[in-house]
């Protein structure tokens, strides 16, 4: 690559409420199509938008966490363009007055990523476009939406991704959004442009829209930076334009050129008086701030946990939730880690079932591992148990009904060594004259008879000690 | 502001709409008129006046809480649909 790819990121990301943006309609997925609306969201005449709370709060928290100043006077305005997603013919946003401006992202490798703004607004209706004709849902239409805007500060795919990534656990953790791109809850788009090495102008830059994976974002960053290299090797420029990323061939196609790009008519929302923000609230929110994922996994790390278990417990909420419930009930915090790594995660990934809907109790989980602690259940048991827990039983249940505590009391896996030893008097023989099986044909045996109730370290040195002879 | 009926129909393209020949010239036309009216606001003297987005000087600091309150029906929803489709209201296809 002869020239130095510039990237910024608009990053359009769907709030967790539980009503919209600017109506007292629901907030679903996945519902019926054009049954979670209202009069408002169907823009019918007459009706008028209201602020929720919550959308604002949740901006709020997105802002703090991104280290922007905040205009704690709320203003609204309109977007004015013609489309069939869009009844009232324009989308309420917020132009003029972003809450947020001049934050920040750390990437991690340590770069700082500036943030030009974090901004409110609606989502639009859903669209389906099939071979002749679109269909609509508006269930979608007026979601709380923040847009957040990078600088030009990113240089390569690889930055791109770090940056979607550190910014979609920034507000998964907050709970501000569900920030699933495979959902549609985040979307990007990408704005790209080359320079030559040493050069501080910008090239000319190309838009990129509605990219809803990291692999397309990857894909799009190096389609784009190849497609504009070749135009300016040929001594052609790049004309400023929109494109989208057509899946099927892995390429950007032009949607519209800055000719025909659209004028927007932005001017103040007069429906929405300025609202002003008080300080007491402002500093509610800020005093009460979820605990970052960062900080989450430094805290993990500080109980005794590697920085590689405490990054994936971390890279999924539920998964870090479930962990902090069960070392609530056990001081066996590594032995829990374990659990939820081998066992619970590759449960999950065998079933393809999300860590949010186990049946599996942090408290089954944390009695299991006393269990096993205290030589009540042996490992072996354990895996058995454990099976039963993941249908949502508990573990003291089912280790009664099972009958399977382990049985230390050396006397009766002494009684037990004996009877195999007689059974088999040539194991003896066999062992001092070097064969090592016979220790694991005893400590079977021994199992065996005692239905896999026997403490198998303990059956295990006591046999060793039968068959030595000491 | 300088327009014909090629400027009508440049302006209907931007917006992804299709005009008839008739439907263009009698809108060129209605620009006419338009543009007067508009021109008799010039006769107003602005000096000074700062323009006005609200019709109350006041902030308010009132925001709504995030219950429901309203949901309207599928049915009353697609009440006045033409087309639908398993609940879902067809349009013609434009492609942004």
């Amino acid at each position: 690559m002869n020239f130095e790819v510039i990237i910024g990121i608009e990053i359009h990301c769907e709030l967790k409420t539980t009503t919209k943006m600017f109506s007292g309609a629901p907030v679903t997925f996945g519902q019926a199509p054009n049954s979670a609306v209202n009069e408002i969201d169907l823009a019918h005449p007459g009706t008028l938008p209201c602020v929720n709370k919550e959308a604002v709060r949740k901006a709020l928290l997105a802002c703090y966490a991104c280290h922007c100043e905040i205009d704690t006077l709320v203003r609204f305005d309109r977007k004015n363009y013609y489309y069939s997603d869009l009844p009232k013919g324009y989308q309420i946003t917020q132009q003029f007055h972003p809450i947020g401006s001049h934050g920040y992202i750390t990437l991690s490798t340590g770069k700082k990523v500036r943030l030009n703004r974090i901004h409110m607004e609606e989502d639009t209706a859903k669209q389906f476009h099939l071979s002749d004709k679109t269909e609509m849902d508006f269930n979608r239409a007026g979601v709380p939406l923040v847009e957040i805007v990078s600088e030009p500060d990113l240089r390569s795919s690889a930055e791109a991704i770090d940056y979607v990534n550190q910014l979609r656990e920034i507000l998964e953790y907050l709970d501000v959004s569900d920030a699933k791109m495979e959902e549609g809850s985040i979307r990007c788009d990408i704005n790209i442009s080359l320079r030559p090495y040493g050069y501080d102008g910008f090239g000319t830059k190309v838009e990129i829209k509605n990219l809803n994976s990291l692999a397309n974002i990857e894909r799009a960053i190096e389609f784009e930076s190849e497609r504009q290299s070749e135009l300016y090797l040929r001594g052609k420029s790049v004309i400023q334009e929109t494109r989208r990323f057509d899946e099927a061939s892995r390429t950007t196609k032009s949607m519209r050129t800055k000719e025909t790009a659209l004028d927007y008519k932005y001017f103040p929302e007069p429906n929405i008086f300025p609202i002003r923000l008080s300080e007491k609230w402002l500093k509610e929110i800020q005093d009460n701030m979820p605990e970052s994922a960062k900080a989450k996994r430094e805290r993990f790390v500080g109980l005794g946990l590697s920085e590689t278990d405490a990054a994936i417990l971390v890279s999924q909420r539920p998964l870090a939730a479930f962990f902090e419930e069960t070392i609530q009930y056990t001081d066996q915090i590594k032995a829990v880690a374990n659990w939820l790594l081998v066992d619970t995660l590759g449960y999950c990934n065998k079933e393809n079932l999300p860590v949010a809907d186990l049946k599996l109790k942090p408290k089954a989980l944390a009695d299991l591992i006393d269990l096993i602690q205290n030589k009540t259940i042996s490992s072996k048991q354990a895996k058995e148990v454990f099976a039963q827990l993941l249908e949502g039983r508990d573990a003291g249940e089912v280790v009664k009904s099972k009958g399977m505590t382990q049985v230390s009391d050396a006397g009766f896996i002494q009684s037990l060594i004996d009877e195999v030893l007689a059974e088999n008097p040539q194991l003896i023989a066999d062992y001092r004259a070097g064969k090592d099986r016979s220790l694991g044909f005893v400590v079977g045996q021994v199992m065996k008879k005692s239905q896999g109730k026997a403490n198998p370290a303990l059956t295990s040195d006591l046999a060793k000690k039968a068959l030595s002879g000491q | 502001m300088k327009h014909d009926q090629a400027f009508v129909i440049q302006l209907a393209n931007q917006l992804m709409f299709t005009l008839s020949e008739n439907e263009a010239r009698e809108i060129n036309e209605d620009f006419d008129v338009l543009l007067a009216q508009l021109d008799l606001l010039d006769d107003v003297n602005t000096e000074n006046v700062e323009p006005m987005a609200y019709p109350f000087e006041d902030e308010t600091d009132f925001l709504r809480e995030d219950v429901v309150s309203h949901v309207i029906t599928q049915d009353e929803a697609l009440a006045n649909v033409k087309v639908e489709d398993a609940g879902l209201i067809v349009v013609p296809k434009v492609v942004k």
